[in-house]
């Protein structure tokens, strides 16, 4: 493959581990806040007399703009190394919560919550530490590194829950948004690690894929079929975990379910989540990512038809959360590792950025779904067998997925 | 390339500790701001006592009666009650009988974002909010 050479530039702190540390942290940091958005709703439209639907298009706007933004600050990522970005994001989201906290109109709440926070998580979420340990950490540990970023960012999302609710409750819900927003601005400290990635200068693993620009990356991407039908099936990750966040804890309480062993349930799923997301990454570097892809989506379709099938008792839901929980983020590393060994990392922030929109579309169409489906059918059953079916299909979509580098590249790589 | 693909190792290692170093700060992080949370001893009506996780019914129960309050009910976090005192001091003679703490109000449940979606719908928090 046609890569940058440049020696490295004597950032001698800068290891693998150290990168790979301060990278998790940035994921665990970026996850956690924005995962427990829900429980400022309450004290928020309490203090400021706001109905609920102001906070909800806020979060709507943060969920658009953190995918629509994932490509941009990808491609930012690709060409100016992910440093900058994650500090920006890092910055962005900080600004965010602390907008929030002090929002006394609906404008000053939709600019925080929404834009600002969307924005920072563009630039300082998993996608692009992913990018960056995909260029510092060396070939043979990439698809572990995503394992474990993405089993950061799902650990900071299970920790922040009480973490969160405990600050509210001891120092009130304003103290612990600017608590929060002060912990984000460790990100840009912890971004310091990244420095030196860019696509010209290199300190420890070289760029690879051909340097033929951003527009051509993309027309190129969007021209092989193995890279559309991968974004096609990420779709259905976005689709099902954004439903089943959603409507599983009433759809449990509905059928009697004690709200103890809802949490429970809810709980399991994050924290085998962290045991998933780590093994997919462990495994996606020993086999292949695309039989892995495909075996998740067949198993979250078993599993889902399987409990929706039985009667729902205890441990039909404590299984069902366990084996849910296994596959629930473990499709990040394989897919970001796909996008890396199609195009290499040169475009690999942007490039799976895109594939990261088509999730945050699956997520908004699940959710949306599941709760006009739910009204006009009174349960959700239609939405469940949709999951069934779409999760079969995306398996069926992954199979066809030539695990090699695009043909184009090597073109390009050969021209070059 | 250098020779830096070598330090990192099976990474399983680095994994763990970083695990355990996270946890670590997450413990302390949680035991400040949950005494932070605390009703002072001086306390009295309605509260949400917490004892040590593994505490019997039958152990919470007689904790409360001494302390001479009155249990209100269970939550569905096994070792919190609701209990009720009528006199001042309620919340330090339950520390004195072996709970952790009493609290106004505790919202103690997980949250599962993914990279999806938040939920603004706050009655799937009200499951699992701890209040008297």
């Amino acid at each position: 493959m046609n890569t940058s050479t440049t020696a490295p530039s004597g950032h001698g702190w800068r290891t693998p581990a150290v990168v790979i540390v301060c990278g998790c942290l940035i994921a665990m940091m970026a996850f956690g806040p924005r995962s427990i958005m829900g429980l400022f709703i309450a004290p928020l439209s309490e203090t400021r007399g706001w109905g609920r639907d102001v906070f909800a298009l806020a979060m709507a706007i943060q969920n658009i703009l953190w995918g629509a933004g994932g490509p941009f600050a990808g491609a930012l990522a690709d060409r100016y190394g992910p440093a900058p970005v994650l500090a920006g994001g890092g910055v962005l989201y900080a600004l965010g919560l602390w907008m929030t906290s002090v929002a006394d109109t609906h404008l000053m709440l939709h600019l925080g919550a929404g834009v600002l926070i969307g924005l920072g998580l563009s630039g300082a979420s998993f996608g692009i530490v992913i990018a960056g340990f995909a260029r510092m950490v060396p070939a043979e540990k990439r698809s572990w590194s995503m394992g474990i970023a993405t089993a950061a960012g799902s650990l900071g999302q299970f920790l922040f829950a009480p973490l969160g609710q405990t600050f509210i409750a001891a120092y009130g819900w304003q103290a612990a948004m600017v608590i929060l927003a002060g912990s984000m601005l460790l990100v840009p400290v912890l971004a310091n690690a990244f420095a030196g990635s860019g696509a010209a200068k290199n300190n420890t693993v070289a760029v690879t894929g051909a340097d033929i620009g951003f527009m051509e990356a993309i027309r190129q991407a969007f021209r092989h079929r193995s890279y559309v039908l991968l974004v096609a099936g990420f779709f259905v990750c976005g689709f099902q975990l954004a439903f089943i966040t959603t409507h599983l804890p009433p759809y449990l309480t509905a059928a009697g379910i004690s709200p103890g062993l809802a949490a429970w349930a809810l709980a399991l799923i994050g924290l085998f989540n962290v045991v998933g997301s780590y093994a997919s990454g462990v495994l996606g570097g020993k086999m292949s990512k695309r039989y892995l892809l495909c075996a998740n989506y067949f198993l979250r379709g078993v599993s889902t038809a399987v409990f929706i099938l039985l009667p729902i008792t205890p441990v039909t839901v404590i299984v069902y959360s366990a084996v849910l929980g296994l596959l629930w983020l473990s499709t990040v590393p394989p897919t970001s590792g796909l996008v890396a060994l199609m195009f290499g990392t040169r475009y690999l922030g942007m490039l799976y950025g895109f594939a990261f929109f088509s999730h945050q579309v699956g997520a908004f169409i699940g959710v949306w779904l599941g709760g006009v489906l739910y009204e006009r059918t009174g349960s959700y059953d239609v939405v469940w067998w949709a999951c069934v079916v779409l999760a079969l299909l995306a398996a069926a979509v992954h199979w066809p997925i030539a695990e090699k580098p695009a043909p184009s590249l090597a073109a390009a790589e050969a021209k070059a | 390339m250098n020779s830096a693909p070598s330090s990192l190792g099976s990474g399983h290692g680095l994994a763990l500790a970083l695990g355990a170093a996270v946890l670590a700060v997450w413990l302390g992080l949680m035991t400040v701001s949950l005494r932070q949370a605390a009703l002072p001893a001086e306390t009295d009506g309605l509260v949400l006592a917490v004892f040590p996780p593994g505490t019997s019914d039958d152990e919470a129960f007689t904790a409360m009666v001494r302390a001479g309050g009155e249990p209100v009910r269970p939550t569905w976090l096994g070792f919190a009650w609701v209990a009720r005192g009528r006199e001042a001091g309620f919340v330090g003679r339950l520390k004195d009988e072996g709970a952790l703490g009493a609290y106004g109000e505790l919202p103690v449940g997980p949250a599962l974002g993914g990279c999806a979606v938040v939920s603004v719908d706050d009655k799937r928090h009200e499951i699992y909010k701890l209040r008297p």
